[in-house]
């Protein structure tokens, strides 16, 4: 949804919605967002993964996404051994984060553990407005910890995460969210979700009357903790809270505020940093 | 203590997080304090329904409706007015 790719080839689009190819100008623009991100929210980072586009589909389930969103998950069918494609032990990621909980399921954390990655993500959204891609590259930063720590943790970030992107030019606001859960049941999910304040988002036009939220803060409570077990020494299972970069859709919303001005917009921003 | 209520807290019973509070809980007590999570309020949503009989409607399904047991009694009590159902 790249509105003005500076190195567009004239009359290219993708062959379907929803998924996007980068320029490299676009491409220099997000290896500043990364360090940005990095710089200001990675430093107590044991580790930063780069993730595959695909995952296992027991993660994902043992995650609660496939309960939660079925809607949106997509799988991978292949016949490696020939005859009719079938589901595989494959599914398509839908949250960068998934990839991380199978490095510390069944462990005891003593300390709060912070890890981050960049993860190709895919969602099959039912619409294709502005910044609403069904493939795009998610940046996020876990922690997992006690509940106090991570609560702390978790509005230290969205505070951070809302000066920067106002420092950079964006509207940023930070507005009560939920996820969209499906279906009668998930209704409920989702007002419990927001009446606990659990997710924020931030948000930021990404084309003219269009909004989108570029960031998301989210407090897990205990729910990868059980499902991945991962207790502290008391056996007790941890929180776990993220913060979360929509990188397509932050530069979308850079490129919609600053033209081509971006690179040096970002430049002189984190030089100031 | 109503019919509605007390098979409210043979129902929570069924529940790892509310079957220990099940019994003793003061019926206006707040159930998330007490270890409500939002998953155990849809499941608790489903179970309700099926054994009450009844499928609460779309302003029901809040956070609100499964703060307390009187509150749970109370929405079931005008659903199952609504529905003319006579589930015991």
């Amino acid at each position: 949804m790249n509105q003005q790719p500076s190195t567009a080839v004239a009359g290219a689009a993708p062959t379907v919605w929803g998924t996007e190819l980068t320029p490299s100008a676009d491409e220099q623009v997000l290896d500043l967002l990364r360090s940005g991100i990095a710089h200001r929210f990675g430093r107590s980072g044991e580790e930063h993964y780069v993730a595959p586009p695909v995952i296992a589909r027991a993660t994902v389930e043992r995650a609660g996404y496939q309960s939660s969103f079925p809607q949106l998950l997509g799988s991978v069918y292949a016949a490696p051994d020939g005859g009719e494609q079938a589901l595989t032990d494959l599914v398509l990621p839908p949250a960068a984060c998934h990839h991380l909980y199978p490095l510390v399921a069944g462990s005891t954390l003593t300390e709060p553990l912070t890890l981050s990655l960049e993860a190709r993500c895919f969602r099959a959204e039912s619409t294709g407005e502005p910044g609403r891609l069904r493939s795009f590259r998610m940046y996020e930063v876990v922690r997992l910890g006690p509940e106090p720590d991570v609560q702390a943790w978790r509005d230290e970030m969205l505070e951070g995460a809302a000066a920067w992107l106002t420092d950079l030019g964006l509207s940023a606001e930070t507005v009560a969210a939920n996820d969209p859960f499906f279906g009668r049941t998930g209704r409920l999910m989702a007002r419990v979700q927001r009446s606990q304040q659990l997710k924020w988002e931030i948000t930021a036009e990404v084309a003219d009357d269009t909004v989108q939220a570029v960031a998301s803060a989210n407090f897990h409570k205990e729910h990868f903790g059980e499902a991945f077990e991962v207790a502290d020494a008391q056996g007790a299972p941890l929180h776990s809270a993220c913060l979360a970069f929509g990188l397509d859709r932050l530069l979308l919303a850079l490129r919609h505020r600053h033209g081509s001005d971006v690179v040096e917009r970002l430049t002189r921003t984190e030089a100031h940093s | 203590m109503s019919c509605v209520q007390e098979q409210i807290r043979v129902v929570m019973k069924e529940f790892a997080k509310l079957s220990g509070i099940a019994d003793g809980i003061a019926e206006g007590a707040d159930l998330w304090e007490a270890g409500m999570d939002s998953l155990t309020s849809v499941q608790l949503l489903l179970r309700l329904e099926d054994y009450f009989g009844v499928e609460l409607p779309d302003e029901a399904l809040t956070r609100e409706t499964f703060r307390s047991i009187r509150a749970m009694t109370e929405v079931l009590r005008t659903q199952l007015d609504r529905e003319g159902s006579h589930a015991s």
